[in-house]
């Protein structure tokens, strides 16, 4: 039911997850990932300007790295 | 880089495909989306990117677009480097009009040296898309570049009306044609052709260069397309940008709304549940200049007076007074009288639809009052004796059309 719900409005919201994963999105969540990235030996690159010429096709961030955001929301 | 960059936007041009509805203003300034002007997406993809220095070149009959610029577009800080300027043209460098997108750019070479950029960012104002030029951007850089091309692929019947590039698999363009009769398929997709979006990033110090040469060379007819590129692909280094969904890597969203048909379908496509171009996405948000009014009303609760709007995108100061709207795209202050119906149609601000109307498959230009019982988009032969019929089936009508005189520029 809930799912049918957001379904009518469009496609960010069509997607409850995607929809929360793109609420959480903010300082906090980039300081999180940030320091994961930290703990596993990489460089803290999420959201970062390097997001347009990444190669690493397995970051497990990287299709939320490369979703189209606004420059104020990342 | 964002931050050392200039955007221009050419919004100087016509858009005469799209007839009645640009005979009193630039295509850019053309209403769009309910609430939007065509120009609001290129200039809320530069802010989104982190573009916030932006010229507005403009030409033909610009009052609307600079009034809808002023309001909407001057929230910019000056004191912190932003700002989005008009450039009008106004015989900086000789006696003319802008007679050429690169002329354009060229009357301008003062104005870019004062800002002092290292990339110049050239852009249409009249595209309905969302694209992080940053990404375009980075592709410059990387690749050490003179001239980016953002580009798209699109069926080869359609190519004719596009810049077709040659691209060799490094993504270096060999070979660039304006407009070609008998454009050339991509090898890995032969229906396909690699055509150029009219976006270009430049080096600052090559544009400044290229502009200067152009402007010398008298059979040079001053645009990008027919003389700047072709030109630059032969001797310097032109690299193409693919646009495509950042995550998918699919083709992404791109719409020339350059004719009457591609503009009400563009506007049709936005009604469905989940549209491509998605207007609600907070993240990338496509921002305007709208009016002050209060929210849309649907009165009357009566069997067979029913006010009612479904399937549709209603504006704010809209009254739906026992009519019917289906499938269609209302702007701001529209009123529809009793037992009207609007079907798969745009109507565009300040409409008035008559009691009893039927309209279908139309496109209602600011302004325009229908009288009661009016039929449109039933009898394609009589519409066309007293109004616009696209080759797809769409009616425009104009107060014009109508005989009517607006007191106000739309």
């Amino acid at each position: 039911m809930q799912q049918a719900r957001l379904s009518n409005h469009s496609g960010s919201a069509s997607d409850p997850d995607r929809a929360s994963a793109r609420r959480r999105t903010g300082s906090a969540r980039r300081w999180k990932i940030w320091a994961q990235q930290a703990a596993a030996g990489k460089r803290p690159c999420f959201a970062s300007e390097q997001r347009f010429t990444c190669s690493e096709e397995n970051c497990p961030w990287r299709e939320e790295c490369r979703d189209l955001r606004a420059e104020w929301h990342r | 880089m964002t931050r050392d960059t200039l955007a221009l936007i050419l919004a100087g041009g016509r858009g005469s495909r799209l007839g009645g509805l640009t005979t009193e203003r630039a295509k850019p300034a053309v209403p769009f989306g309910g609430n939007m002007r065509i120009i609001d997406f290129t200039l809320s993809n530069c802010v989104n990117s982190g573009v916030r220095r932006i010229g507005v070149l403009t030409q033909y009959k610009a009052h609307s677009l600079i009034r809808h610029l002023s309001l909407g577009w001057g929230f910019m800080r000056g004191e912190l480097g932003e700002f989005v300027e008009l450039l009008p043209a106004q015989q900086r460098t000789g006696g003319g009009w802008y007679s050429g997108t690169a002329d354009a750019v060229f009357q301008n070479i003062d104005i870019i040296h004062a800002h002092d950029p290292r990339f110049v960012l050239i852009l249409g104002g009249d595209h309905i898309y969302k694209m992080d030029y940053g990404a375009l951007l980075a592709t410059h850089v990387e690749n050490q570049a003179d001239v980016t091309v953002a580009c798209m692929e699109v069926p080869l019947a359609d190519a004719s009306a596009f810049g077709v590039m040659e691209v060799d698999p490094d993504g270096r363009v060999r070979g660039f044609e304006e407009k070609p009769a008998t454009p050339q398929g991509i090898p890995q997709q032969p229906d396909y052709a690699l055509a150029s979006m009219g976006i270009y990033v430049f080096t600052v110090d090559y544009l400044l260069d290229c502009l200067r040469r152009d402007n010398l060379d008298e059979k040079s007819g001053h645009d990008f397309g027919k003389d700047i590129l072709p030109r630059a692909v032969q001797q310097d280094r032109v690299y193409a940008s693919p646009f495509r969904d950042p995550k998918t890597g699919a083709r992404a969203y791109w719409r020339d709304v350059g004719t009457l048909d591609s503009y009400w379908s563009a506007n049709m496509e936005l009604i469905g549940v989940v549209p491509e171009l998605d207007l609600f996405d907070t993240q990338w948000p496509i921002r305007t200049h709208q009016i002050q009014a209060p929210p849309a009303k649907f009165v009357f609760d009566d069997e067979g007076r029913r006010g009612m709007a479904v399937d549709s995108m209603v504006a704010n100061g809209c009254i739906v007074s026992g009519a019917l709207v289906r499938h269609s795209v209302l702007f701001s202050q529209v009123r529809l009288g009793e037992s009207a119906r609007v079907t798969d149609s745009v109507l565009l601000p300040r409409v008035v639809i008559g009691p009893d109307c039927h309209i279908h498959k139309a496109v209602i230009e600011t302004g325009c009052q229908l009288a009661a019982g009016t039929v449109i988009g039933f009898d394609p032969e009589q519409d066309r004796r007293r109004f616009e019929v696209s080759p797809g089936g769409v009616t425009l009508v104009t107060p014009e059309m109508l005989q009517q005189n607006l007191d106000y520029i739309r």
